[in-house]
């Protein structure tokens, strides 16, 4: 373990070095990540269109909130060293708590070098090519197949998520060529890890997000003229520098540099994209409820496979009931495994994933159970739980694994700066040793999302 | 991957943009090496230049491409280890100096060097890399008479359609007339520009178009080449920086441009394919492939598959 922290350079001591970076809710307690110590709490109701049910997978994610009126804190109050000179004051997408929240004007980032005159506003597009709103449902959709996650689409955390990546986007206007070029980094990423994500750290939310964010950063410092630094991203996403820092080395060093890849499926990217995108205007016609393939695999096999809108309790595939709204289509997630049996004319939609062949687990899946592909399913439904159907085991093993874990939090150099806050405390379990109010303030000074 | 303490560093050999260039010796292999050293900003994080380089000099092996060997990721500091060179194009051009007359390379040497020139860029065109800071600097010889491509800080990869071309590459003299004018949907043609302009200076030791600013360095362009209009490049008065009012030129004999700097007479071949390069619609100009093609390299045809 001792061997892994030369990944944390001195700089880390400098920052209130933690890698969360996402806000939690008011009156969460701080990140869990042993869950095996702390069985999940009930949350309360996730939101409207959601059926009711227990949350276990956001044990995973280390939020234990309770159920609050008040989701999202208040920004606290930003700490000198982390000014931002040009983003807007955090918070300001605090709004409310749905989906309908207007985003702010982009608050640009200010490029590298000496280019800014050539575009006033700032950030590297002058005109984005695609809709803020629906990239980032795409690249949080990418995301959580890269890290196998099945967080429930419209669940609080991932509606932050969602809103830090529109932030994101906003303030930096990447094309759309370098977030597709990203979205190829952090499937690679993954597949190049001798362990996966379990050698990461597993697939927090707070960790899709960060990497995803190095992605970014990679794909815009490889790809685009215009250029940010790693300070500037900071600023627009909430992460730490010295934490950037870190993750960017580390990513450097797992691609081994070749972050250029002729045979990019760049076309197979926009063609996914697109049909995303029209599947996000389509109304929806059935019951646009998950599939639960553990529960169904009976049916499955017998080639009876039917949809069970409102299927729950069962313990295997907790997260796979909630109804989803009309992000996907299903087969934007369709393994490239399959080919041989296509089940709409989408099929093949994503053939990029082919290209990774990094998820053995959601390929074996597919060839177990072949006549699930066959099964007309609408395309307006959401079969994201198929792709993720091993992440049950995943949270198990990374239960089991918590301690070995490559370079994540609990590698982390105790910050300096924190009194109030013992750092494997806050990893290990939550208990009533730590300040929260304190807690909330030293460590989400700044939040992902603004 | 090899750590710092394997190469004994020797004499700066020259600054680039964004490092310090070193002569090494491999301690191990007592092999020369070239070290550039990248000093790392905690604000930056790894500068993107290096990330570039780095990346897509890993993708060219190519006798024509200067080597790199090795990247040294330290704490505060980057090290690429690259193949030695003995010199650049700049340099021993300079040293052929007379007092204070500039004197082209022999045209045996000129052709040659632009033959190695092409066949490093063709190389790069075909992996779908641009290299958008091509002059003698950037190019790198030895003994040997090999010249090498060098310094891919700013080059980039064109395979992904690109909407966020920089109009601020290349190094000035070298910029081609459509970068001057702002368009950003250059490609390959942009360093063909760069090797029309390469071979000229070669010819006289003098560089073709040393103006001081964009405005300048049209003004030259157009002086010899002459001034650009709709009918000879379709779309030039669209583009963002074209200048209505410039003053009209007719193209000048860029033989006689050249010929009073060089002994030895150019031929017709020479000055067509000079043409070749220096078409001032982009589109116009040769491929790096098809320059390697032209009859001005006819006795090379039968070294070469």
């Amino acid at each position: 373990m001792a061997s892994t922290f030369k990944y944390y350079p001195e700089t880390l001591g400098n920052s209130n070095g933690y890698p969360i970076n996402l806000p939690f809710p008011k009156g969460s307690v701080a990140p869990a990540v042993n869950i095996a110590r702390q069985p999940p709490k009930y949350l309360g109701h996730v939101p409207s269109q959601s059926v009711h049910t227990q949350l276990p997978s956001m044990a995973s994610l280390g939020y234990f909130n309770q159920p609050s009126s008040n989701y999202y804190p208040l920004p606290a109050p930003l700490q000198q060293h982390q000014q931002p000179p040009i983003l807007p004051p955090p918070g300001v997408m605090y709004t409310s708590n749905n989906n309908n929240n207007v985003i702010p004007p982009p608050a640009q980032m200010i490029q590298d070098g000496n280019q800014q005159s050539d575009q006033v506003n700032g950030g590297v597009s002058e005109n984005l090519d695609y809709d803020i709103s629906i990239m980032s449902k795409f690249i949080m959709e990418n995301a959580f197949v890269a890290f196998n996650a099945n967080y429930s689409i419209d669940d609080q955390t991932t509606d932050l998520f969602f809103k830090g990546i529109s932030s994101v986007l906003n303030a930096t206007r990447l094309p759309s060529a370098t977030i597709f070029l990203a979205i190829d980094y952090l499937f690679k990423y993954i597949n190049k890890l001798s362990n996966g994500i379990h050698s990461i750290g597993g697939n927090s939310i707070n960790i899709i997000y960060q990497n995803t964010m190095i992605a970014f950063i990679l794909a815009n410092k490889f790809n685009d003229d215009k250029t940010f630094t790693n300070s500037s991203w900071s600023q627009a996403t909430g992460i730490l520098i010295g934490i950037i820092n870190d993750f960017e080395r580390q990513w450097l060093k797992i691609f081994n540099w070749e972050l250029y890849d002729n045979g990019f499926l760049y076309y197979e990217f926009v063609k996914s994209f697109q049909i995303f995108k029209q599947n996000q205007f389509k109304p929806i016609t059935t019951a646009p409820t998950l599939l639960s393939p553990i529960i169904n695999v009976g049916d499955t096999r017998n080639g009876n496979f039917t949809l069970k809108p409102t299927s729950t309790n069962n313990p295997l595939s907790p997260v796979s009931n909630y109804e989803t709204p009309m992000l996907m289509s299903n087969n934007m997630f369709s393994s490239p495994s399959y080919q041989g049996n296509p089940r709409s004319d989408f099929s093949g939609a994503n053939s990029y994933y082919n290209y990774y062949n990094y998820n053995q687990p959601r390929q074996n899946y597919y060839q177990q159970f072949p006549n699930i592909y066959s099964s007309p399913i609408s395309e307006t439904q959401f079969d994201y739980d198929f792709y993720n159907f091993s992440n049950q085991q995943l949270q198990q093993q990374q239960q089991q694994q918590q301690h070995s874990f490559l370079p994540t939090a609990p590698q982390l150099p105790p910050p300096r700066v924190h009194q109030s806050y013992n750092h494997h405390l806050g990893w290990k379990s939550m208990d009533d040793s730590v300040n929260h109010s304190r807690f909330e303030r030293n460590y989400f000074p700044y939040s992902a999302v603004y | 991957m090899s750590s710092s303490s394997q190469f004994k560093q020797l004499e700066k050999l020259g600054n680039g943009t964004y490092a310090t260039v070193y002569k090494g010796l491999n301690k191990t292999t007592g092999v020369y090496v070239a070290l550039k050293e990248v000093k790392l900003d905690s604000e930056e994080g790894t500068p993107s230049t290096a990330i570039r380089e780095i990346s897509l000099m890993k993708e060219l092996k190519h006798e024509n491409i200067v080597r790199l060997y090795d990247v040294i990721h330290t704490e505060n500091k980057l090290t690429l280890v690259f193949e030695f060179m003995d010199n650049d194009l700049k340099k021993y051009m300079d040293s052929r100096t007379v007092g204070n007359t500039p004197r082209g390379l022999e045209l045996n040497l000129v052709k040659y060097f632009q033959w190695q020139l092409l066949q490093g860029l063709a190389f790069c065109h075909e992996s779908k890399i641009l290299h958008r800071d091509l002059k003698p600097q950037n190019l790198l010889i030895n003994k040997k008479g090999q010249l090498k491509l060098g310094d891919f800080g700013l080059a980039r990869a064109f395979g992904i359609p690109v909407n966020t071309f920089s109009s601020e590459v290349v190094t000035l003299w070298y910029r081609a007339p459509d970068v001057l004018m702002g368009s950003r949907t250059y490609s390959t043609s942009i360093d063909i520009w760069s090797c029309g302009c390469i071979l000229a200076e070669m010819i006289t030791g003098k560089p073709l178009f040393p103006g001081t600013n964009d405005e300048e360095q049209l003004k030259l362009i157009f002086d010899i080449m002459g001034t650009p209009n709709e009918s000879l490049w379709p779309g030039v008065t669209k583009l963002p920086k074209y200048n209505p009012n410039i003053q009209q030129r007719t193209p000048r004999d860029l033989r006689q441009v050249l010929q009073p700097h060089t002994k030895e007479p150019l031929d017709g071949n020479l000055m067509d394919f000079l043409h070749g390069l220096l078409q001032l619609n982009p589109d116009m100009r040769l491929s790096a492939k098809q320059a390697l093609h032209h009859p001005w390299f006819a006795e090379y045809y039968h070294h070469t598959p």
